[in-house]
């Protein structure tokens, strides 16, 4: 059961890092004068819990999104009760604030909000005295895991699957073209044509299809998470998507299996 | 297995994924094609009002963000690279000097930002806007500009 602990507190730890970021930028996404542009489209009902933050107007609303997230996520830092609850918390306000934010959004924050919802599974790690309780219990918990696990998985996957299918990435010219546009760069690789950038094209291509297999493999499993690890650094300070680079590296919480004396 | 049907990338349009869309959306949405297709333009947004002169908002947030990627710019960094993508995916190139007659949802997106972001920097809505959106291949040999003279009554 202790799987998935670090996973919680990492993720605790980010909401925290967003929600800072977050009431800095109140006025710019969350206030009546914000950048966020909204239709008056008509939802599905069943999209509505969704989006109540998107289709209200109010100030107060988005004050209570904001800092429930955030007590809520400090609750997780510091206590190990109630813990399902308190993701359901979590992810309920993310996608609201995902939904409201949409423009500042990056496939890093999706990933954030589905590893919040598998955590709903995950087990308080508490005696329960009922044996049925119990076993629902540890069979919900490992359900969670596995559903973490297969969820970073096909993101590497799928990354490497439509990346097979492009011209650009299959003739090596992909990170380099990249590095041209600014705001995915920085100055000093703006005419990088060399092969620095066509190594890492096809090390990316690599790394993210056959991840679903290499990481299970002990033997090299820490180096090449460690090799995650440095790829992500490289897009949260190269390419300058911050959030996306960290929340990846997190994830990689759930592969950590934690030594057991015997 | 909906999901896997959903976020599954394909050259062509996938007939499954609209079906699954209603019980994916919004709450598993998820598409992991990521840099795929290969972004190849950079913009310029320059904007000109209360008599200042013309110059580039778009690369003055990239350069801020650029100098410090924890320094706060990252939400204002990403939301214009977006909107200028979409609407840049939403016209013609070609040069023109147009006055904006609506009808273009992308533009009014990006619009809104500038109005916005220009009225939360300095306090006050600018007056007598005037924006021109380049978009340039980032190999830097073809360019194409939009004019808009934000607000002025169509002819």
């Amino acid at each position: 059961m202790e799987e998935g602990k670090w996973l919680r507190k990492l993720l605790a730890l980010f909401v925290i890092y967003k929600s800072i970021y977050w009431f800095c930028d109140y006025n710019l996404l969350f206030s009546a004068q914000s950048i966020i542009y909204k239709n008056e489209r008509v939802l599905p009902i069943w999209q509505w819990p969704a989006f109540i933050l998107f289709k209200s107007h109010s100030l107060f609303l988005s004050i209570a999104f904001l800092s429930s997230t955030f007590l809520t996520a400090l609750y997780v830092l510091f206590s190990g009760k109630n813990l399902r609850i308190a993701f359901f918390i979590l992810w309920f306000g993310i996608v609201n604030i995902n939904n409201h934010v949409y423009c500042a959004l990056s496939g890093g924050d999706y990933l954030f909000q589905h590893l919040l919802f598998f955590c709903i599974f995950l087990s308080n790690n508490e005696q329960k005295q009922n044996p049925l309780y119990s076993s629902l219990d540890t069979a919900l918990h490992n359900l969670g895991i596995i559903a973490l696990r297969m969820q970073v998985c096909l993101v590497y996957f799928l990354a490497g699957y439509a990346k097979l299918l492009d011209i650009d990435w299959m003739n090596g010219t992909a990170v380099n073209d990249i590095f041209k546009v600014h705001d995915y760069s920085l100055p000093f690789l703006y005419n990088s044509d060399g092969a620095f950038g066509k190594e890492l094209n096809f090390l990316v291509i690599g790394y993210q299809l056959f991840f679903p297999v290499l990481v299970w493999v002990q033997k090299i499993k820490k180096w090449f998470l460690l090799l995650g690890v440095l790829q992500h650094l490289f897009i949260a300070f190269i390419i300058g998507l911050p959030s996306f680079g960290f929340i990846m590296i997190i994830a990689y919480a759930i592969f950590y299996t934690p030594f057991k004396k015997t | 297995m909906a999901v896997l049907a959903y976020a599954f990338p394909t050259k062509e349009e996938n007939k499954l994924k609209s079906y699954v869309y209603p019980y994916v959306y919004p709450y598993f949405h998820q598409s992991w094609s990521m840099f795929v297709p290969v972004p190849k333009q950079n913009f310029n947004i320059y904007v000109k009002y209360d008599g200042s002169e013309w110059h580039d908002m778009f690369s003055e947030i990239v350069l801020a963000h650029q100098r410090n990627r924890l320094g706060g710019y990252e939400n204002l960094a990403l939301s214009f690279s977006s909107a200028v993508r979409y609407y840049a995916s939403s016209v013609k190139n070609e040069n023109n000097a147009e006055i904006y007659k609506g009808g273009n949802t992308n533009y009014d997106v990006l619009e809104k930002m500038i109005v916005q972001y220009l009225k939360l920097k300095n306090g006050s809505a600018p007056e007598n806007l005037e924006i021109i959106i380049r978009t340039g291949d980032s190999y830097g040999d073809r360019y194409h500009s939009h004019y808009y003279p934000v607000g002025k009554p169509s002819a």
